[in-house]
């Protein structure tokens, strides 16, 4: 017997029947030959075949009836009952025609208030029974919530789960059992609880320092105004939710959580020297408020329905929020002749789309789907600047042939920022904001995340300094800014953490905050890094008044970067806003390969900013290009005033990052799509074109950027020209480039995709992947493949 | 992305529990450490969820959407139960298959297996199961436990190895 033959998985996997057809094929051809090999088959497959057989025999248990019933009972009445109606036991006899009308109504509002019918019933009766003042916020609720037609659905079927209560007895008889496990008074007893864990952090720890309490009554007492005019408030009744974890949809035993949270006071009080606390009236204060605005009017409409989901990660997909884009049209160059925007180095939405396709095998949701940041995903090989350079990017831009439309032109710009190598990188002081509320506990969250920092950790050096804090419930310092060479310290630190609790966000950003205030660097990288996905919930408040937290921050040197993890609760929307204010960049990690690329392969990318406020704007020549389309970048296009106006903020890129933008052309005369024309102007003539615009420039790039630490932006312009390049001979990034963005016009079924299918985009993206080291060319490409099946583009 | 909501045909949602309803209720009891009634509370709770599934959107992957559902459900139920989050693959498992020695012939053999099994990792112990009683591909379960389908491959055939060594010596 040669156990080496016993090393390789293939045996079992060949047995198992799944080898790849090429595997099978050389492993038939080893077993022909090799006896040894073929004994080893054997005796592998006798093993699984007695391991079959005792599961079988194992395996006799089936549900009790009355619970298959239930299930039956379920099914019925889901299929035949619409929500709306208040005779929730119609018999189940209803015309076919009638329930499937219904069904067309009703579908899309059953299907997103799709929560555990335990949390809910839970929910609701507890809600209901123990405290009166609560009971008297959620029908305001209800109430403020009848103008949105979603949420007045949203309503119904919950009362009529309520009244329903006896109607499926297995899950009642669930929810009250959890619900016994609960102490007396509990709503009033779990705030008070918050209010003690709270009193622990602040008790025990040193003094709080000035800016932490500063910046937090700034940000609570902003509130009220903030409140009126943010519409994304990614949550808006943290209280409710806190609530709502307390009975029953995540029991967390109040005692246990209490020990933890003294575990974590303790911890960093061993970790060293004191730490700065937003301490217990702060915190109360922002409680309190928190339970005030329990009764604003302008919640958004699926807070309520978003925390019964809260543990629902089977069918997480509903929680996602993604803000609503709608794509860039075509604009005639003689009403608009300027097209004014700000890069964007962001990637989320492109790993975002990977997970959505060969993780899950769904189509991604059209506003998943951010054009510039699937084509800003790839590393172009476009030049860096010289080292004695002017600017510290290196911009180019070039037409040719659009290759989904004949008749139109692409024009591809490219920027390039100054690469560096590991030694010149400055100074890191990185403070490690990490996400332990209890969504993060899932296997592509935390333990990915602790991942990603120890591959972080093994780029740093002995000048560089990282720090962790974490938010859940209330906030704590787990490592103390730490030289990254005490790499055990940091190890232990790391593997303490635990998920558990809820969100605090806001309180832990403010510690974040001043962990890096006090260890600052000038000259340096100073970063908060903040790992989530993106549940925020107690605490200082809406997107607005953090958002306004992470842009003063910023103005004081210490950027903020975003790392989201994991599909189910990604506030998409507001992470990609606060990364943007804190002149960081937004990074979707959905797997190991990503977080390699993110925090290794481009970790200086990722950590240091070369060029901040980078805008472009771009002046087309109307007597050569009648019409233009920028693709993708819908959420950053600027004002044409913003261009000058150094307050504007705009993207940042950072140290080798590649940025390209795209914009489709319709040629003067030609048979291009052209926008409508409008009547010409009454008191005006139209502009007389000036000599330049015969020089046979088709137009004129020009970009605004500020030094990283600079108030004052410097201006690059060029013309460019159009050198009749055909879309097959420019260069294989341009070309691939343009495939990932017809992917993208694909996958957001755009009317402007031209005559291109998904063929086309596999075809041109397989012959221009290049050397596509990394092979995210390769799985591009598999994507497109997976998303032709998907679509049934066969 | 929820446009396209339809719902299951009952005799859909009937043979799907036919189908899964074992190797769901062992693949949770087991990792609820012999709780049966625990694994009905979970089971029953998947397949409720599954009702109210778009079918659309899980046909492709039915298997899998069924075990990562009720793995999950299982873990929420050990959480109430534990004060620090763990890896369902670190659950400790006691004897999930009560009776079975009577049943069958060779129960004897059965039992030694069974004790083998005992001794592998939960890992182990949870891929084994995942492909030999429910039948489920190597990236269904990479899909379900959060391994890469290299990684799942690696830990079967450690496990179909570990056994052929007991098994050889015994």
């Amino acid at each position: 017997m040669s156990d080496s033959i016993w090393e390789d998985p293939k045996l079992t996997a060949y047995i198992l029947d799944e080898l790849s057809e090429d595997d099978r094929a050389v492993f038939e051809e080893m077993l022909q030959t090799d006896p040894k090999l073929a004994d080893a088959v054997n005796e592998a497959r006798g093993v699984t075949d007695q391991l079959q057989a005792m599961y079988a025999a194992e395996a006799n248990t089936t549900l009790d009836p009355n619970r298959r019933e239930s299930i039956t009972r379920q099914q019925d009445t889901f299929a035949l009952t619409p929500r709306s109606t208040p005779s929730w036991r119609v018999p189940v006899t209803v015309l076919a025609t009638a329930a499937a009308l219904l069904l067309l109504i009703g579908a899309p509002l059953l299907y997103k208030r799709s929560p555990s019918l335990l949390g809910e019933a839970t929910e609701s009766r507890s809600i209901a029974t123990d405290n009166p003042s609560i009971e008297a916020d959620s029908v305001l609720l209800e109430e403020a919530n009848k103008p949105s037609m979603m949420q007045s659905e949203e309503s119904a079927p919950m009362e009529a789960m309520a009244d329903n209560a006896d109607f499926d007895e297995p899950s009642m008889e669930i929810a009250e059992g959890s619900q016994d496990k609960l102490p007396g008074t509990r709503s009033e007893q779990s705030v008070r609880n918050e209010a003690q864990r709270m009193g622990v952090g602040g008790g025990t720890s040193a003094p709080a320092t000035p800016a932490a309490p500063g910046t937090l009554r700034d940000a609570t007492t902003n509130q009220p105004g903030v409140q009126s005019n943010v519409t994304h408030d990614p949550n808006p009744f943290p209280l409710e939710k806190e609530l709502a974890k307390s009975f029953g949809a995540a029991p967390t035993p109040t005692g246990k959580r209490k020990q933890l949270q003294q575990k974590t006071a303790a911890e960093a009080m061993k970790a060293g020297e004191s730490f700065p606390t937003t301490g217990a009236a702060g915190l109360g204060v922002s409680i309190s408020q928190s339970a005030s605005r329990g009764i604003s009017p302008d919640f958004p409409a699926d807070s309520l329905d978003r925390q019964r989901r809260a543990l629902d990660d089977g069918e997480s997909d509903q929680r996602n929020r993604f803000p609503a884009l709608t794509e860039n049209a075509f604009k005639r160059v003689e009403d608009s002749p300027l097209s004014t925007f700000s890069v964007d180095v962001d990637t989320a939405s492109y790993s975002k789309v990977r997970e959505y396709l060969l993780s899950q095998h769904q189509r991604p949701p059209v506003d998943a789907i951010r054009i510039e940041e699937m084509v800003n995903y790839f590393n172009y090989e476009y030049l860096p600047p010289e080292d004695d350079a002017p600017h510290p990017f290196a911009a180019k831009a070039e037409i040719m042939s659009c290759p989904w439309n004949d008749n139109h032109r692409l024009a591809r710009i490219a920027l390039k920022g100054k690469t560096m190598k590991p030694e010149d990188r400055p100074l890191s002081n990185l403070v490690f904001l990490l996400d332990t509320s209890g969504s993060m506990n899932s296997h592509n969250k935390l333990p990915l995340v602790k991942q990603g920092m120890q591959m972080l950790l093994s780029q740093l050096g002995e000048n560089d300094r990282v720090a962790i804090a974490v938010y859940a419930g209330s906030a704590g310092l787990v490592l103390d800014s730490t030289p990254a060479t005490k790499k055990r310290k940091i190890e232990k630190a790391l593997s303490e953490l635990a998920a558990g609790g809820s969100t605090n966000g806001g309180a832990g950003i403010n510690l974040a905050y001043s962990i890096a205030r006090d260890n600052f660097i000038p000259g340096g990288v100073n970063r908060v890094i903040l790992c989530t996905d993106g549940d925020f919930n107690v605490g200082t408040t809406g997107t607005g008044s953090l958002v306004r937290m992470v842009e003063q921050q910023a103005a004081g040197g210490i950027f903020l970067s975003v790392l989201g993890f994991g599909m189910g609760n990604h506030n998409d929307a507001m992470l990609e806003q606060i990364s943007g204010r804190g002149n960081g960049n937004y990074a979707f990690i959905d797997g190991k390969q990503e977080a390699e690329k993110v925090l290794v392969d481009q970790v200086n990318a990722t950590l240091v900013t070369i060029a901040k406020d980078v805008k472009l704007q771009i002046e087309f020549n109307p007597r050569l290009v009648s019409a233009y389309r920028l693709i993708g970048y819908e959420n950053r296009v600027l004002a044409k005033e913003d261009f000058n106006d150094d307050k504007k903020d705009a993207g940042e890129i950072g140290a080798g990052h590649a940025v390209t933008a795209l914009y489709e052309l319709v040629p003067a005369g030609s048979e291009g799509s052209l926008p409508p024309e409008v009547d010409p102007l009454k008191y005006q003539n139209n502009p007389e074109l000036t000599d330049a615009a015969n020089g046979g420039e088709s137009l004129t790039l020009k970009l605004r950027y500020k030094e990283p630490d600079g108030d004052t932006s410097k201006l690059v312009e060029f013309p460019v020209i159009d050198n009749e390049t055909n879309f097959k001979d420019a260069d294989h990034d341009a070309r691939f480039a343009a495939a990932v963005a017809g992917f993208g016009m694909q996958l957001r079924n755009s009317k402007y995709a031209g005559d291109w299918q998904l063929n086309d985009v596999i075809t041109v993206a397989e012959d221009a992947k290049g050397e596509d080291e990394s092979g995210l060319r390769a799985q591009f490409v598999e994507m497109a493949q997976t998303a032709k099946k998907i679509l049934g583009q066969e | 992305m929820t446009e396209s909501g339809s719902t299951w045909p009952a005799e859909t949602i009937n043979s799907l529990v036919d189908r899964y309803e074992r190797p769901l209720l062992a693949y949770a009891g087991r990792m609820l450490g012999g709780d049966w009634q625990g694994a009905q509370d979970a089971v029953q709770e998947t397949f409720l969820r599954l009702c109210r599934e778009d079918p659309q959107k899980i046909e492709s992957r039915i298997a899998a959407w069924l075990f990562s559902v009720c793995r999950s459900r299982v873990i929420d139920m050990q959480r109430t139960n534990h004060s620090t989050p763990f890896d369902a693959s670190q659950i400790a498992v006691a004897d999930a298959a009560p009776d079975v020695s009577d049943a069958v012939v060779e129960a004897e053999d059965r039992d030694q297996l069974h004790n083998m099994v005992e001794n592998l990792t939960p890992r182990q112990q949870e891929v084994l199961r995942l492909r030999l009683q429910a039948g489920l591909s190597y990236r269904e379960i990479a899909e379900i436990t959060g391994l890469t389908i290299g990684n799942v491959g690696f830990h079967l055939h450690a496990a179909v190895r570990n056994l052929r060594d007991s098994l050889a010596v015994s």
